[in-house]
């Protein structure tokens, strides 16, 4: 990537096209499904898919704070809309559906997918006070509490039956959200016991038992930093870092270590560490470079940041910028090459809302360092 | 006796190496004796895989440089290489070519692991080796000095390990420095023979500063070779550094601004 160098963020510059790209992106996968959720992805041989309820639980926000920050109506007002459309989606028992939305004959209850929902919901009770939000995001954590076995797993209503994956950490951060900004103190407790249910799955080697979408395989960097994401987030929103935080800095470390050595970050690793190398899975250098980020905020240790930065810096080189089919410009691919194993040919929603976030941070670090050289170099 | 000296090359065309063998070349007299060039061939699988990963298609830029297509004479880290070499009087050429002008041996191998290469460097009969570039270098190959492996490092031990040097330790607000150290199996982790800090210029550049790194680490070199035997070299403690890696374009931006900070003040 060229560094701007001209403006007065320095390098923080360059990154305002690729995310505003990102988010354009993002509304228009919200346009394809007649303006209800986010359409799960852009398929290069089939067009857009159908709305998929999981992930427009989290573009929410997403979309939202890039309306603050780039003072857009059309960004909040999908957000909004979106927000009220998964509403619509709520069970009376409290959960949200799995897979993407294909109407409510064919819906069955997600647990993983209702976890996701709730920081669309946390975000919407924020910024609209708006009480269907509330009350449907009350439901949620009550049903999801109850659903939680006494050892804090979640074993009914999953991906694969009975398989309770290290993930599910993605899972307890929505639920520090619920406890933080709603003041939900049951989402507390429930995030705290899958927590620690999560860091039990924890090898000596850092590495997690059950951290893919299947027992036994090597699991996606998706999975990975889902469960390593969920667990610092919680660590931070909890004030629980000895317990839930500082057990992550070891694995985030050898992932670290693994894409400065080998200059990019492998799609998967079995428990062993083992990498799959021939293609890169964007969305986990995304999410990896948040997880990253969180350990520089903690210990100021640049190392975190270069790394953040590497991954990104790959992932936007892949971002389409001028493409021939207009539906991918902006958007980012599961995998890289595009036809790699990880929704080989698509551009998922997620991977877009990881990336928003991811850059938007990396930006704000970026120009908070520069801003720091700039006035030292000023007063000399 | 006169200590018999090992350069482990990485490259067949490389400036900085070239300075290092005529320094090298020059302390004859005084009893260092150059036994020959090892010189590890860049065209392995893994290099060229590690290229691609690395500079993207920017890869074939690098295998034309590394082939003699292009100069690089607008990269001001090889111009001050070249303007020292100019001012020491030695002309550009490759490595095989000085060597072969002098009636060095010169020899590359594929890698510096397997059992034919080290036995390649064995013949040598070197007591010492001076690293310059090739490659992690793994026990076998180290067991093979009795006097040790001796390598230049662009920042401050043990604060500053590994990769780009110059610009972590402007990052960090060190003043950049180079090391002279003997190689362990660590990454920078043995023990410290000298150090010196590398003059600055207002008008520097990142490059330029790497640049005159390279100069003032062969300079160390020189000083410090004769009289290796007088000098106690001191702990290196890796739990007190970091290992740090490749610097992205986004913090050497910053890690520039820092150094104009520093030469301004």
């Amino acid at each position: 990537m060229t560094t701007a160098l001209t403006d007065s963020r320095g390098p923080a510059a360059v990154w305002d096209a690729p995310i505003r790209d990102a988010c354009d992106w993002l509304v228009r996968s919200y346009e394809a499904t007649g303006r209800r959720g986010s359409a799960a992805h852009y398929s290069v041989v089939a067009g857009w898919s159908a709305a998929y309820p999981e992930t427009t639980g989290y573009i929410v926000p997403t979309l939202w704070r890039a309306a603050d920050r780039f003072g857009n109506r059309d960004y909040a007002a999908a957000a909004e809309n979106m927000a009220e459309w998964l509403v619509s989606l709520q069970s009376p028992e409290g959960w949200f559906p799995g897979g993407v939305w294909r109407g409510q004959t064919s819906a069955s209850p997600s647990v993983f997918n209702t976890g996701q929902i709730l920081f669309g919901l946390v975000e919407a009770v924020q910024r609209t006070r708006d009480p269907r939000f509330a009350t449907s995001l009350k439901k949620a954590v009550e049903w999801l509490a109850r659903e939680q076995d006494a050892d804090g797993r979640w074993r009914r209503h999953a991906y694969h039956t009975s398989f309770s994956p290290s993930y599910y950490a993605h899972v307890c951060w929505p639920l520090s959200r619920a406890a933080r900004i709603s003041g939900i103190e049951l989402a507390e407790r429930t995030a705290i016991q899958g927590l620690r249910a999560v860091l039990q799955d924890q090898l000596p080697n850092g590495a997690f038992s059950g951290w893919g979408f299947a027992p036994g395989k090597p699991a996606f960097t998706h999975t990975i930093a889902y469960t390593l994401q969920g667990c610092v987030e919680s660590a931070l929103l909890l004030g629980r870092w000895d317990e839930f935080g500082q057990p992550i800095e070891k694995p985030a470390m050898r992932l670290l270590r693994s894409l400065e050595l080998s200059k990019q970050l492998a799609g998967a690793f079995d428990e062993q560490w083992k990498p799959v190398r021939w293609y890169v899975c964007l969305t986990g250098n995304c999410q990896m470079a948040s997880v990253w980020m969180r350990y520089y905020e903690r210990t100021q240790d640049a190392r975190w940041l270069n790394a953040a930065d590497r991954a990104l810096e790959f992932v936007c080189s892949r971002q389409p910028k001028r493409p021939w089919l207009s539906a991918c410009r902006g958007g980012i691919a599961g995998s890289s090459p595009l036809f790699g194993r990880y929704l080989m040919g698509r551009y998922p929603n997620w991977a877009a809302k990881f990336y928003i976030d991811a850059a938007s941070d990396l930006q704000q670090h970026l120009a908070a360092l520069w801003a720091e050289s700039a006035a030292h170099r000023q007063a000399a | 006796m006169p200590r018999r000296i090992l350069v482990l090359a990485g490259r067949r065309r490389s400036l900085a190496t070239l300075l290092l063998l005529r320094e090298l070349w020059a302390l004859h007299p005084q009893h260092i004796h150059l036994q020959g060039v090892a010189c590890r061939s860049e065209w392995s699988t893994a290099r060229i895989r590690e290229w691609s990963r690395r500079f993207g298609n920017g890869m074939w830029r690098k295998v034309a440089g590394e082939l003699g297509l292009t100069g690089g004479d607008a990269d001001p880290e090889q111009q001050q290489l070249r303007e020292q070499l100019k001012r020491i009087g030695q002309p550009e050429c490759s490595i095989a070519e000085f060597c072969g002008e002098r009636g060095i041996p010169f020899r590359m191998v594929r890698d510096l692991e397997q059992p034919a290469s080290l036995a390649a460097v064995r013949a040598f009969d070197a007591t010492q080796a001076v690293y310059s570039g090739a490659g992690i270098l793994r026990k076998g190959l180290l067991d093979c000095f009795p006097d040790g492996v001796l390598n230049l490092h662009c920042g401050p031990l043990p604060a500053v390990r590994g990769m780009n040097g110059v610009e972590w330790s402007l990052f960090l607000g060190l003043p950049p420095m180079v090391t002279l150290h003997y190689i362990d199996c660590g990454i920078d982790t043995g023990p410290i023979l000298a150090e010196r800090r590398i003059p600055l210029l207002r008008s520097d550049t990142l490059a330029h500063v790497r640049g005159r790194s390279i100069i003032t680490g062969i300079e160390l070199l020189r000083d410090v070779l004769p009289k290796l035997h007088d000098v106690s070299p001191r702990a290196n403690p890796s739990a007190s550094g970091r290992q740090y890696f490749q610097m992205t374009d986004s913090l050497k931006a910053i890690a520039s601004e820092r150094l104009h900070v520093l030469v301004a003040g």
